[in-house]
């Protein structure tokens, strides 16, 4: 992933104690594997700060997209840990930051990758359907004014030389708007920002599915690194709702009808079944 | 209220028939100029799209034979969604329509090298352009996905859309 001697021998005296967070993530041993982390954290942030400025823009660049991937393992560290401690709304922002990192990440560098960046990013993807968020809401602006975080010039002109979401040196490009008009609020099913959505609070019904999952953490019925997909299907249950009566009385609903012409149709009804599918899988190799 | 949850591919091109302000403009023009958007519709705001600069800077810096600049606006427009606006275009002489969609295409390319396999990313844009030999203005328009784009992009023969 990494082409500079400098970031490819940091990333190998991260190595091992990268293998051991993810060791640690999959036995649920979380706050430890949060304090390796902030470890490996400190170590290569020092051995950044020592870069001497005579080496080339690469060095630097790929310094930050390496703190990107321990940071997306923070973030998926953290994940689990508000999981667990049924912060189930919280969760769903972690969740779109790991993917966050994950995008910069994937922008800066080329095949081949360690194969955890890949299972987070499937995992992240089947993580987002045990959420009751289908519908996003999303801003329309009129930018007015609007500097580069570098070089503080206006970002919408031939002024700044910068491409917001580039690397400079090891700095990302991006917009600061310092005046807009806001024009609308939309609903939107595919946001920049999936962040914005309608609040719920953790006890809510609507978190069921998550809820599931997450005692399933708690009761080490599946571990974090193993969940694979899930999986839905459709079946017909009785409708216990619905006052069980002769074809030939009259309806329960009291339209006047015969049942057999009016709710008997009603006696079934649809759901949707989920399943969650594990598969074991082999850490050694994750870090490959 | 208008509804845009789901959307479909759609391209179009259509004649444009009260052509004198965009001929002028073309006939002005060196390469790409970037327009505000709905430029036949004064009744809009006069913003640029989202992804203008973006845009423009990219092609000075990665196609450096390509002129390319943008007009003047009263703001731009931001938003928060995972689409691509690209700006309005008129295309001058010397850039036909393949080449701008081809243009488009790179562009969307670099952009997207970060993106994730669940991402679902549009995108949008207009183009005015001279059809030669016939001398009549067109507008070329497409929303929608990035692989209905890329196949539109591939398969384009402007005589076969007016078919």
């Amino acid at each position: 992933m990494f082409r500079t001697d400098i970031c490819r021998d940091l990333v190998n005296s991260i190595q091992e104690k990268t293998s051991n967070v993810i060791e640690l993530i999959q036995e649920m041993n979380l706050e430890e594997a949060a304090r390796e982390l902030e470890s490996i954290v400190q170590n290569v942030t020092n051995r950044i700060e020592t870069f001497s400025d005579e080496l080339p823009d690469e060095v630097f660049n790929e310094g930050y997209i390496l703190k990107q991937f321990i940071k997306c393992l923070e973030g998926y560290v953290s994940y689990w840990k508000l999981l667990v401690s049924d912060k189930y709304s919280d969760s769903w922002s972690t969740l779109q930051d790991i993917q966050d990192h994950l995008r910069t990440v994937y922008r800066f560098t080329s095949e081949p990758r360690p194969m955890i960046l890949s299972h987070i990013e499937k995992q992240c993807g089947e993580l987002e359907k045990l959420y009751p968020y289908n519908v996003f809401m999303s801003t329309g602006f009129i930018k007015e004014e609007a500097i580069c975080s570098l070089c503080g010039k206006p970002v919408d002109s031939f002024e700044c030389a910068h491409i917001a979401g580039e690397l400079y040196r090891g700095r990302p490009a991006y917009g600061i708007v310092k005046k807009a008009d806001l024009q609308e609020v939309s609903f939107v099913l595919n946001p920049a920002d999936k962040r914005c959505v309608v609040q719920y609070p953790d006890t809510a019904e609507q978190f069921k599915l998550v809820a599931y999952f997450a005692a399933g953490l708690r009761d080490k019925v599946i571990a974090p690194l193993d969940f694979h997909h899930l999986d839905s299907q459709k079946i017909r249950k009785t409708n216990e709702e619905l006052r069980k009566v002769s074809r030939n009385s009259f309806c329960p609903c009291g339209s006047g009808k015969k049942f057999k012409k009016c709710c008997i149709e009603k006696s079934y009804i649809e759901t949707t079944h989920f399943v969650i599918i594990p598969e074991k899988i082999t850490l050694s190799t994750l870090l490959q | 209220m208008e509804y845009f949850l789901e959307s479909k591919d759609t391209h179009k091109i259509e004649v444009i028939e009260d052509d004198s302000d965009l001929a002028t403009l073309q006939h002005n023009v060196k390469g790409i100029l970037c327009v505000p958007e709905d430029i036949m519709n004064k009744s809009q705001p006069n913003v640029l799209t989202p992804q203008t600069y973006d845009f423009a800077k990219w092609v000075r810096r990665n196609k450096q034979d390509i002129c390319i600049d943008v007009a003047k606006s009263e703001g731009i427009k931001g938003l928060h969604s995972h689409e691509f606006w690209i700006p309005v275009a008129i295309l001058a002489s010397d850039i036909s329509i393949q080449i701008f969609l081809g243009l488009v295409s790179s562009y969307i390319y670099d952009r997207i090298k970060g993106a994730l396999k669940h991402d679902k990313t549009s995108i949008h844009l207009q183009a005015y352009y001279k059809e030669t030999p016939e001398g009549v203005i067109k507008k070329f328009s497409y929303n929608g996905s990035i692989e209905g784009f890329e196949k539109i992009t591939k398969k384009f023969n402007v005589n076969k859309f007016l078919d």
